[in-house]
């Protein structure tokens, strides 16, 4: 058993009911109104930001020791897994796909190079391990503790606006079925047909990098690969998507792949169940006629 | 204004092969500056030319890639005037607890550094984790996932965008921000800028005299994950069948 844990998380109860199961106590580090459950929660303003909130956070861990630190894979959770990695004098494993937490330090896998190789390496305590959801699944075990107020600020740095996309997050990495959308789509024209298939069978909608980034068509949050979304559904149906190892690697824990491309010589045949080799123009309209 | 632009020598990805074994073989591949960290190169030209009289500075730790002139041409040869390297034989098997605390060294030896700004992870290990324990370890404020940076009435502000939620911060002194690739466009450098890459000043130090601390992580294995077996079937949109069977298979994953 672990003497003192610390979680940072802004949704999902995973990472805590976790360390409620192998610490004698808990703290958790999160915005107002997002989370509860450990023996003591400190939360920061919503409207504040995790950057303001460092050194807070670094003084609650100092004072605290914990022998283990624990953040979601977010962006904000990689901020406070480093500085805080930094201040317990740790190396922070990041983004795992397993993770033991055994009497002598952590132990870990992650993927390195684009996703072609796996890395296994441990840690002793202090440890950080940034983790993302489904890697520490058990059942729910939350504590009513106290809450405390966090109210940090950082000199030489100052929250000029917050805005709020509105976009919904949707939930790709729990879909159990994703249209998955690539440069090959060709035109922002087609994203409404993309919308209609979508529909019809009841998928989330993903991209690769280059359609969230360079063609924003979609927001970042929603391209499937190495950096972005890990899929677990039972479909994956990629529209003008070449393939690439990187995007790919993200499609690794899916049932059935389908895929749309204009060329039988893509990477994605290969990685792919079915492909239907065709102009994607006048495939896609065909698909959803056929589906309805 | 000056800025520091941390950068990782990394071995060309494409030519980083599964060796029979299992693990990496790097063998017959070339040294490249990791490809986010062009993108903070340029983000720091960028800042730099928008603040006026600012100076950008490469920093790395790296192994015996340091004596490599095309490797020090391909870091320099997209603006920046001069670079500091940690010199650590091992480099590429240090932890990021161990490369930070060399960067932390290095850039408390340089004169007035007001800015270090970090890619958002490295092409080969991505752990998207270095600038921000390198900010933990100055003590500096310390940003990830800036996607846009800007000189205004006087300060550098900077976008931070983490899923649907943007913030903009303003920063007035030091900081260390890690960039994300989409901030801009890294530039090709012509034949003229390779050339005078080769004259501008290298700084180095050894890891010794820096100091730092160790490693603390233990790599047990590097290895290819097992592939998924597909089943690589392929159908014509120009033949009716093939179509109407893939629309069929396609109907049954609902």
């Amino acid at each position: 058993m672990l003497k003192n844990v610390l979680v940072f998380s802004l949704s999902g109860t995973e990472l805590i009911s976790r360390a409620n199961a192998v610490a004698e106590n808990t703290v958790l580090v999160t915005a107002a109104g997002a989370l509860t459950g450990a023996d003591t929660v400190y939360t920061y303003p919503a409207e504040s930001s995790v950057a303001l909130q460092l050194k807070a956070i670094a003084d609650v861990a100092a004072e605290l020791q914990p022998e283990l630190v624990l953040c979601e894979a977010t962006a904000s959770g990689r901020l406070v897994a480093g500085y805080l990695a930094a201040l317990l004098k740790t190396n922070s494993l990041p983004d795992v796909q397993t993770l033991e937490i055994t009497d002598a330090g952590l132990e870990s896998t992650r993927m390195v190079y684009g996703g072609s190789f796996v890395k296994a390496e441990s840690v002793p305590y202090p440890a950080v391990a940034i983790v993302g959801g489904g890697v520490l699944l058990g059942d729910e075990n939350l504590k009513a503790g106290e809450t405390k107020e966090l109210s940090g600020t950082v000199e030489g740095l100052e929250l000029v606006s917050v805005s709020e996309s509105g976009v919904s997050m949707g939930n790709l990495a729990g879909a159990k079925r994703v249209v998955c959308v690539g440069r090959g789509l060709g035109s922002a024209d087609n994203l409404p047909l993309v919308d209609e298939l979508a529909g019809l069978l009841d998928a989330e909608i993903g991209c690769t990098r280059p359609a969230a980034e360079e063609e924003n068509w979609y927001p970042k949050n929603r391209y499937i690969g190495i950096s972005g979304v890990m899929l677990k559904s039972k479909m994956y149906l990629g529209l003008g998507v070449s393939g690439q190892m990187q995007h790919m690697i993200g499609t690794r824990s899916c049932g059935s792949i389908f895929a749309v491309n204009k060329l039988e010589g893509a990477a994605i045949v290969d990685e792919a169940d079915y492909t239907l080799v065709g102009n994607v123009n006048t495939a896609l309209p065909a698909i959803i006629e056929k589906l309805k | 204004m000056n800025i520091l632009v941390c950068f990782k020598y990394i071995y060309n990805d494409e030519e980083v092969y599964v060796g029979s074994d299992g693990t990496p073989d790097v063998g017959s591949a070339s040294w490249v500056v990791s490809p986010y960290d062009l993108n903070a190169t340029e983000a720091a030209m960028k800042l730099a030319a928008a603040v006026g009289d600012s100076n950008v500075y490469m920093m790395t730790v790296a192994g015996d890639v340091l004596d490599n002139s095309k490797a020090k041409k391909s870091a320099l040869s997209r603006g920046p005037a001069a670079m500091y390297a940690v010199k650590a034989p091992n480099a590429l098997e240090l932890d990021n607890l161990a490369v930070a605390s060399l960067l932390k060294g290095a850039v408390e030896k340089v004169e007035d550094v007001d800015l270090v700004i970090c890619g958002e992870g490295s092409g080969d290990m991505y752990s998207q984790q270095l600038g921000n324990m390198l900010g933990g370890m100055l003590g500096w404020p310390t940003l990830n996932v800036v996607s846009e940076l800007k000189y205004e009435d006087g300060k550098v502000m900077a976008v931070r965008s983490d899923a649907g939620r943007t913030e903009t911060f303003a920063i007035n002194g030091k900081a260390v921000i890690s960039v994300t690739s989409d901030i801009s466009r890294p530039r090709i450098p012509s034949m003229k800028e390779i050339m005078g890459a080769g004259k501008k000043p290298v700084t180095i130090w050894s890891a010794d005299e820096i100091g730092g601390l160790a490693s603390v992580t233990n790599v047990a294995s590097v290895k290819a994950p097992p592939k998924t077996e597909r089943k690589r079937q392929v159908f014509h949109e120009a033949d009716e069948a093939e179509f109407e069977e893939f629309c069929k298979l396609l109907k049954s994953s609902i």
